[in-house]
């Protein structure tokens, strides 16, 4: 995979340099032209991380099947991502994710194509893309609110997340509120949840989602969502429930100063011969312009064994292109040493201004 | 699946609905200056509906799905251009999937279209700058004869979309341009009594203000656009202050205050606030309002100074 990575990266080295090269010369007569070319970003997180004793309970919790997707300690990069957007014509927009895990792997995260202009409040969303599960799913690494995924979406969805090929269709309710209904259907092919070689199973999504304006500084949102989704090997159908509120506060006069973000969000997976369930509680507070204070509580429960996961996190953002983050973490199961990890992660955006999803 | 049939059956019928009991066009602003000309030359036929309030600083709004629901019923969302609200209108004209919104069409429009263009930077453009916005300084409509302009702008826009009232537009047009070409004349017959102001301002908010009040903008608190300053710039701040001897520290409403009130407190200079946007205060209403309430405030301390 990395020459491919390597490929892309060079292929914008010249996309740019050539161009310039070239200028003088009419495009009609070279055909290299540069007008239409993708706007590009790129975010890199860094990660140093030591844990404090014995890491007993990740190797237990390792022979559930799956480690927690903490990196090992010292200093690594946590991952590089690349992305590229642009309208394809008119009609369509095409967004693409290119990510490495480390330095020794690079894949295809995201690239999908996003319909515009149709009819009757949908939007119709195809390719492989972060499926429109929950609040944590969607989100890139770099948009995490913490170092790691919470146990219970590493446990349920895969160290990868729900991250599937399909498409999604969503449809905006014509009522007062921003209320969503979202359906999806995806090529399942999941290492926890499904896979089947059979291209007449697919895994079904389901998603339901709210906000309402308590007030000018502050929303409620409440969305459920349920996957569905059948696993060959076994004969067996895996499904997914989820809820998720989520509170947000920022007072208008003074948004980039004072933000508060309180979110929970609890998963449910029946899947081939067990059951997982957990979820995660968190709370974010933007103290000044640059200060974030954040602390969350996250389990996860498989065959009455529950590992838990407390965490504590400062966050030092000097603009909305970097960001140096300290977090503590103590993740703790029965009848194992509690493991206390330090981490600290860097990370920053270069490239075409990113957009901020609320 | 009998359920979701009437389901879809009652959203059908509240769309329906919906759309009967809207009157005139829906038009939607990015901000409270675009409604306020919106309105001025719209009048009753338009139904005028801004996303960031007056007190926001529009450069940082947060992408709220409720506004995606204004956005989405929108016949018309006009926004100002020049990447001021790049980190959240893209995703509230995606989130909307509103037909008429789709890029390139008549539905959009970008103010910045009708007024020349200050601070646009010559050479490479890169985040070293700090916040640069590449296409040139957003804050336009601080210069009236902008308003006036972008009002036309507008006009044009609602004849081409609702020609039912295209006369109507064209009237309330020719009645604002009058309307602020007096008070245009009005201000700077007030302001040429004054001379010229020296000043020092938060961010770039007074380019083009500064432009036609013939202010002289002697530095920035921020270091770069979008970048708090340090130690070091707020004492070569104090130094310029005071040997230039500057008198006022000219603040956007929506700036936070506690570098100017420092910068103040150690050069002696005043800290003046000032509304950059209609309904930054209460008592600021309207688009003219902006610029009476600014020439006001440049009247008192011109009295304060001669003290």
């Amino acid at each position: 995979m990395i020459p491919k990575c390597l490929a892309a990266l060079s292929a914008s080295v010249l996309f740019v340099a050539l161009p310039m090269y070239l200028r003088a010369q009419s495009t009609t007569v070279t055909g290299v032209s540069r007008a239409a070319n993708p706007a590009i970003s790129a975010n890199v997180l860094y990660l140093a991380a030591v844990s404090l004793g014995d890491s007993e309970v990740e190797g237990e919790h390792a022979e559930g099947g799956d480690e927690h997707g903490e990196e090992a300690p010292g200093a690594n990069v946590q991952e590089l991502e690349l992305r590229l957007t642009s309208f394809v014509d008119p009609h369509v927009k095409a967004d693409i994710t290119l990510s490495t895990h480390g330095i020794a792997e690079a894949e295809v995260e995201e690239a999908f194509v996003t319909a515009l202009g149709l009819p009757a409040n949908l939007g119709l969303k195809a390719g492989k893309f972060l499926a429109a599960f929950g609040k944590h799913n969607p989100l890139h690494t770099h948009r995490y609110p913490f170092v790691e995924r919470p146990l219970a979406h590493e446990d349920v969805f895969g160290e990868e997340g729900l991250n599937e090929v399909g498409v999604e269709l969503g449809w905006l309710l014509p009522v007062e509120w921003y209320c969503e209904l979202v359906g999806g259907a995806y090529n399942g092919d999941n290492p926890i949840l499904f896979h089947s070689e059979d291209e007449e199973d697919i895994a079904i999504l389901g998603r339901f989602r709210n906000l309402v304006d308590l007030n000018d500084a502050t929303t409620l949102e409440f969305g459920v969502s349920g996957l569905t989704g059948r696993e060959e090997e076994s004969r067996t159908r895996s499904n997914v429930a989820g809820a998720d509120l989520t509170l947000k506060w920022s007072p208008l006069e003074t948004q980039r100063y004072k933000a508060l973000t309180i979110q929970v969000e609890y998963l449910h997976g029946d899947m081939r011969d067990n059951t997982r369930s957990g979820g995660y509680g968190f709370g974010q507070f933007r103290l000044s312009r640059r200060w974030w204070v954040q602390g969350s509580y996250d389990w996860v429960t498989e065959a009455d064994h529950t590992t838990s996961h407390t965490r504590a996190l400062v966050a030092f953002v000097p603009t909305e292109f970097q960001a140096l983050r300290l977090q503590y973490g103590a993740t703790s199961a029965k009848g194992a040493d509690t493991d206390h990890r330090i981490s600290l992660q860097y990370n920053f955006t270069i490239g075409s201004h990113p957009a901020h999803a609320y | 699946m009998r359920r979701l049939a009437v389901l879809m059956g009652v959203c059908a019928l509240g769309v329906f609905i919906g759309s009967r009991t809207g009157w005139g066009l829906r038009v939607v602003t990015t901000t409270t200056d675009l409604a306020a000309l919106t309105r001025a030359v719209g009048g009753e036929h338009v139904d005028v509906h801004a996303i960031a309030k007056g007190v926001q600083d529009p450069h940082y709004v947060d992408a709220k799905p409720s506004f995606i629901r204004k956005v989405n019923r929108a016949d018309l969302l006009i926004f100002n251009g020049l990447e001021l609200e790049v980190a959240w209108l893209p995703l509230l004209i995606e989130g909307a999937r509103n037909r008429a919104l789709t890029p390139g069409s008549a539905g959009l429009l970008d103010a910045s279209a009708a007024v020349n263009r200050l601070e646009v930077p010559l050479g490479e453009v890169d985040r070293s700058q700090g916040d640069i916005h590449p296409q040139g300084n957003p804050h336009y409509l601080l210069d009236p004869r902008n308003g006036v302009l972008v009002a036309q702008l507008i006009g044009d826009r609602l004849r081409q979309l609702d020609p039912a009232h295209a006369d109507n537009y064209a009237a309330a047009q020719v009645q604002f341009a009058a309307e602020m070409g007096s008070r245009i004349e009005h201000w700077e017959h007030r302001l040429r009594a004054m001379g010229s102001i020296s000043l020092v301002a938060f961010h770039r908010t007074w380019t083009y203000l500064g432009s036609w009040a013939n202010l002289r903008i002697a530095n920035y608190i921020e270091e770069k656009p979008g970048i708090p300053a340090g130690p070091r710039h707020l004492a070569a701040l104090v130094d310029q202050v005071t040997a230039e001897n500057i008198g006022v520290i000219a603040l956007a409403h929506y700036n936070p205050t506690r570098s100017a009130e420092s910068l103040a407190e150690r050069s002696g200079a005043r800290v003046v606030v000032l509304p950059a946007a209609v309904l930054a205060f209460d008592d600021v209403a309207t688009y003219p309002d902006v610029f009476e309430r600014i020439v006001s405030v440049f009247e008192g301390w011109e009295v304060a100074g001669s003290d």
